[in-house]
């Protein structure tokens, strides 16, 4: 039992990785690096950008696993306490399950990118790629002349995020036999008031850094 | 001491078994955790944009700036004419060297054009990179240090270099946050001048 869900979590760290290997080659996303920060920099300082870029590649593979545990754990533990606001207790393996399966529904989100840039708008610069979000807020607002703190949060509102919500929401109906309006209000004021906690905080952070 | 800080890990433990079996309080003590965070933090974006906002409007039209040249002599900007580029630097930042190199490109396009930078470094920091610099040597290039040490946090600079532009009116043209190049400028200056 406890291979098969590792197995899923190394699924997924793979699926991440792999599909931001084949964004990277089919989008010649270095190449474009390229281009663009020789619009700004000189030609020694943008190699000097590339060659560190290269060097500390190896870092994102190390730390994608990481990132994604600590994801997981503590999203499961935010909708755990959600839990525990309705007496209802949860074992944390079954939560931890639970938030796993659903987060695959984000790798959809990588994907449609992908398909966006090497089909559709194939005539994108640095700016589209960073800030284009399939599916979310942004794409309605635009990004073109968008102050950068208000990048994440319109990225943040997406239609991946909401089918998440209601994934999460049907497994713990499951879990702890309860409707699903109430399962859904757990997930919303659990975990949708900690993703709201994390977006101002991501904003205060962007604005400071610009 | 260790008798002591046994004693004080027994009264932790008891109150938290007491707080978790009372989960009334824990639940209200959750909420009001969530609420002050959510509070804090909506409160210092608020606070971030407006003091950004501030700043912004101060920039609009060129500042008073408490400046010094290398002289120790109090160092105008507004006495310029022309163009001026003020450019916030420091002598260890490589990109800031880059940076002079593409402003003396600049020079080259742009008439009436002055150059001012500012550092907070100590003055005789400065007198050492001023005697081994080349671009400093020429006519409306000039160093000056920001002697109160209030330039970076009044006007938000926390990187450098960062470049302001102010035309012939101190009216500001464009503001750059790190290193640009030469025909960047030109660009920005030329579009906005029209």
């Amino acid at each position: 039992m406890k291979l098969k869900y590792l197995n899923l979590f190394l699924f997924l760290c793979l699926a991440y990785l792999g599909i931001g290997i084949l964004t990277q080659e089919l989008l010649n996303s270095e190449q474009l690096l390229a281009e663009t920060l020789l619009e700004q920099f000189t030609r020694d300082q943008v190699i000097s950008v590339l060659r560190f870029n290269r060097d500390w590649k190896w870092l994102t593979y190390v730390l994608l696993p990481i990132v994604m545990l600590l994801k997981i754990s503590l999203i499961a533990k935010i909708i755990d306490v959600g839990a525990f606001f309705i007496d209802k207790e949860i074992s944390y393996k079954k939560l931890f399950t639970t938030v796993l399966k659903a987060e695959f529904i984000f790798l959809l989100a990588p994907i449609g990118k992908l398909v966006w840039f090497y089909y559709m708008q194939t005539d994108f610069d640095l700016d589209d790629l960073q800030k284009f979000y399939p599916l979310s807020l942004i794409n309605i607002t635009g990004y073109e002349n968008l102050e950068a703190w208000y990048i994440y949060p319109l990225q943040a509102i997406n239609v991946f995020e909401i089918i998440y919500w209601i994934i999460l929401s049907y497994q713990l109906k499951k879990l702890v036999n309860i409707n699903f309006n109430k399962s859904f209000i757990i997930v919303m004021s659990s975990y949708g008031l900690c993703l709201f906690i994390w977006i101002i905080a991501v904003m205060f952070f962007t604005l400071n850094m610009n | 001491m260790f008798i002591y800080l046994d004693y004080c890990c027994n009264v932790f433990y008891t109150k938290y078994e007491l707080m978790m079996s009372n989960k009334k309080h824990l639940k209200k003590g959750i909420i009001l955790i969530a609420v002050i965070i959510t509070a804090t933090l909506s409160y210092l974006v608020i606070n971030t944009l407006d003091r950004k906002q501030d700043i912004s409007e101060n920039l609009k039209n060129l500042p008073t700036l408490k400046l010094k040249d290398l002289d120790n002599n109090i160092f105008k900007i507004e006495d310029i004419e022309g163009l001026k580029v003020l450019v916030y630097i420091n002598t260890e930042c490589g990109y800031c060297e880059d940076q002079f190199n593409e402003l003396s490109l600049l020079k080259e396009k742009v008439n009436n054009l002055s150059i001012i930078a500012i550092s907070s470094q100590d003055i005789n920091i400065l007198k050492k990179y001023y005697q081994n610099s080349s671009f400093f040597k020429s006519n409306s290039n000039f160093l000056t240090y920001d002697y109160t040490y209030q330039i970076s946090t009044d006007f938000d600079i926390e990187s450098t270099p960062h470049l302001l532009i102010y035309n012939e009116n101190n009216h500001l043209i464009s503001q750059n946050k790190g290193f640009i190049k030469a025909d960047k400028l030109e660009e920005k200056i030329k579009k906005l001048i029209k």
